[in-house]
This record gives C-alpha cells, sequence and structure tokens, in this order.
C-alpha cells in the first residue's frame, strides 16, 4: 500500500513536471486570463 | 477552525481587487497554477486558475493536439488533481473550496432542514462522465475543437463568479440568451437547496468531489476507526452531516473530510485523524459524555 501510494504521487508529480515542460501552464495561463463566456453562460 | 481556513483560502484564491479600477481580469503568472477548489477563473478578483475548466479545456483541444503533434493533453492538470486527491481525498472540498464554503454559509439561514437522498450521489459520476469528460471530447467543432460543456451548461460557481463580469463589461449583456437563464435557474436553485440542505451541489452534481472523493479510499490523510476505543455511542454518526456513519465507512467517496467526527463528535478517541498510518493526537478536548453532540 505504502509503495504504491508514493508511485501513484511520483507520476502524479512526473505528469504535472511533464504537462509543464511541454507548455501546459502557459496554455492554463493563456486560457484562464481570458474571459471565459462559457463559464458566464453566454457561449 | 475549518472556517477560518475555508474564509482565508476563499480570500486568497480571490485576492484581485483591483478589478474595479482595471476592469478587467487578473492576468498574471499566478494564473498558470490551478486552485485545489472550485473557483472559476472567471471571477474578476480569481488569481488562480479552475482546475476543472482547465481540465475540460484540454480535453477539448485532444484532436488538435495529438494531429499537430503538441501533446498538450492535460497532464499538468490531471497530474495536480491526482496529487491533490491522494494527498487528502476530499479534504479540499472540505476545507478550500470557496464554493463549498458558499453553500454552508447559506445552510446556517433558519429554515426546515432536509437530507439529501443517498442515492443522488451517483449523479455527480454522470456530470463527470457526460458533461466535464464526454462532451468536450466528443462535441467537436470543424477545427477539431470541443467546448467546455460543464462550464457552459452547469456549472453554478461559473454562473456566479463569472457573473460580476456583466458589471465590468456591459456590452456582454448583449449576448445573453438560453444557457444563460438555464444556468441561472440552476444556480438559483442550487443555492435555495443549499439553504435547506447540507452543501447538495458537492454531494449531488460537483465533478471535482466525484475525481477527489474516487482517492479517498488512497489518501494520505485519512479518519481512522480503533474498535477497541469504540463504545458505538453513535455520536460521529449525528455529527455528521453527509449523513455517513464514519465508524463503518470512513473512507466513503462523499466524506468532505471536514473532520469534525474525529476531532469534535468521538468522546473517546476511538476516531482521530491520521496521516498515512500515524494517528494524529487531538488538540480540544471533545464534549462530555453527558452533553449531546451539536
Amino acid at each position: 500500500m505504502r509503495w504504491t501510494w508514493w508511485t501513484g504521487l511520483g507520476l502524479a508529480g512526473a505528469a504535472v513536471a511533464l504537462g509543464w515542460y511541454l507548455g501546459e501552464a502557459t496554455q492554463v495561463l493563456m486560457n484562464a486570463a481570458t474571459v471565459c463566456l462559457s463559464c458566464m453562460g453566454i457561449g | 477552525m475549518r472556517q477560518w481556513v475555508q474564509t482565508a483560502a476563499a480570500l486568497l484564491q480571490n485576492a484581485y481587487w483591483a478589478f474595479p479600477w482595471t476592469r478587467t481580469l487578473y492576468q498574471g503568472p499566478l494564473k498558470k497554477l490551478c486552485t485545489p477548489g472550485l473557483n472559476c477563473y472567471s471571477c474578476p478578483a480569481a488569481v488562480l486558475a479552475c482546475p476543472l475548466g482547465t481540465m475540460q479545456h484540454f480535453l477539448a483541444g485532444w484532436r488538435p493536439a495529438l494531429r499537430w503533434g503538441t501533446y498538450r493533453l492535460g497532464f499538468y492538470v490531471f497530474g495536480f488533481l491526482a496529487a491533490v486527491g491522494l494527498l487528502g481525498g476530499r479534504a479540499a472540498c472540505g476545507w478550500l473550496c470557496p464554493f463549498g464554503f458558499l453553500q454552508e454559509g447559506l445552510h446556517r439561514i433558519p429554515s426546515p432542514k432536509f437530507r439529501v437522498p443517498r442515492f443522488l450521489g451517483g449523479l455527480r459520476y454522470a456530470v463527470l462522465a457526460v458533461f466535464a469528460v464526454g462532451l468536450p471530447l466528443l462535441l467537436t467543432g470543424p477545427m477539431g475543437y470541443g467546448e467546455p460543456w460543464f462550464c457552459r451548461a452547469v456549472c453554478p460557481a461559473g454562473t456566479l463568479e463569472a457573473g460580476g463580469l456583466f458589471f465590468l463589461m456591459p456590452a456582454l449583456q448583449e449576448q445573453i440568451g438560453l444557457w444563460f437563464w438555464i444556468k441561472i435557474g440552476l444556480l438559483v436553485g442550487v443555492l435555495g437547496w443549499a439553504v435547506v440542505a447540507f452543501r447538495p451541489y458537492c454531494r449531488t452534481l460537483c465533478p471535482l468531489g466525484a475525481i477527489y472523493g474516487m482517492m479517498n479510499r488512497w489518501s494520505l490523510l485519512r479518519v481512522d476507526h480503533d474498535p477497541d476505543l469504540c463504545t458505538e455511542c453513535g455520536r460521529c454518526v449525528e455529527a455528521c452531516r453527509i449523513g455517513l456513519d464514519p465508524r463503518r465507512e470512513p473512507d466513503r467517496a462523499s466524506c468532505l473530510r471536514c473532520l469534525t467526527c474525529a476531532t469534535r463528535a468521538c468522546p473517546t478517541g476511538a476516531l482521530t485523524a491520521a496521516v498515512g498510518s500515524r494517528r494524529l493526537e487531538r488538540r480540544t478536548p471533545c464534549a462530555p459524555p453527558s452533553t449531546p453532540a451539536s
């Protein structure tokens, strides 16, 4: 159980790092910093 | 203590109070980071990105990402959701989510109170599968992009928080149509329901809670039950506002990890919060056995 949990957390961290490397964080910023018309119900 | 954490979390996630003067959203680097709870990034005060909106955004762009070889498939947000879930399970719901906090505040309004039927809990998995994953992936336009359908058709937090933009940008009011009124109706229904039931949205509709709840079983933060110390007094059952029996189902997916059962209700210490296999010592004494649980 314990090593399974650490493996899961390690995979999650690796996924975050890979996403950051691929530029996903910048994409998150671009998406979150523009007005979301869908969120407002008019998109 | 939990209310203080919830208040601080809501304020920190919505800390951009210059918006009435700038008349725009916060666009700084903090928005590269996701918040653990449901907090719309189109709220004029929001400084972090909503993980559910971000997840749908990546799912909606899967086909173009594969076609053009960018491979931006959302590793970042899926890894973030897994990490939050593995660390605390639904503790993010119980302690950090501003929309959950709002519902708890509404529930303090004096009124008749009702239980949320347990079978409705399964709805949140359907909402996750259909609106947050299925439709953004499958309903794509000519360029291959989908849309964040949960944000568009359901999310009451988005309706409430992004609604502030109608005041900052009045020109947007001209675009109000059917979807807007559907979402307003849903928002009013959820907020009204929250007055008479405890956090009904979190328990029946929230896909983010569904994701975290699936990891309650494996989360580092847990509620630990020691049957040798338990007197079966039932105080934990009375104290649980979700309607669970923490003695029998401490890891159930609907548990918000508010820890009330462990930190305030249990008079013998049979239920305690635990980090991994380590039980945490309680610092505040429980009510004496003759006092009814609140």
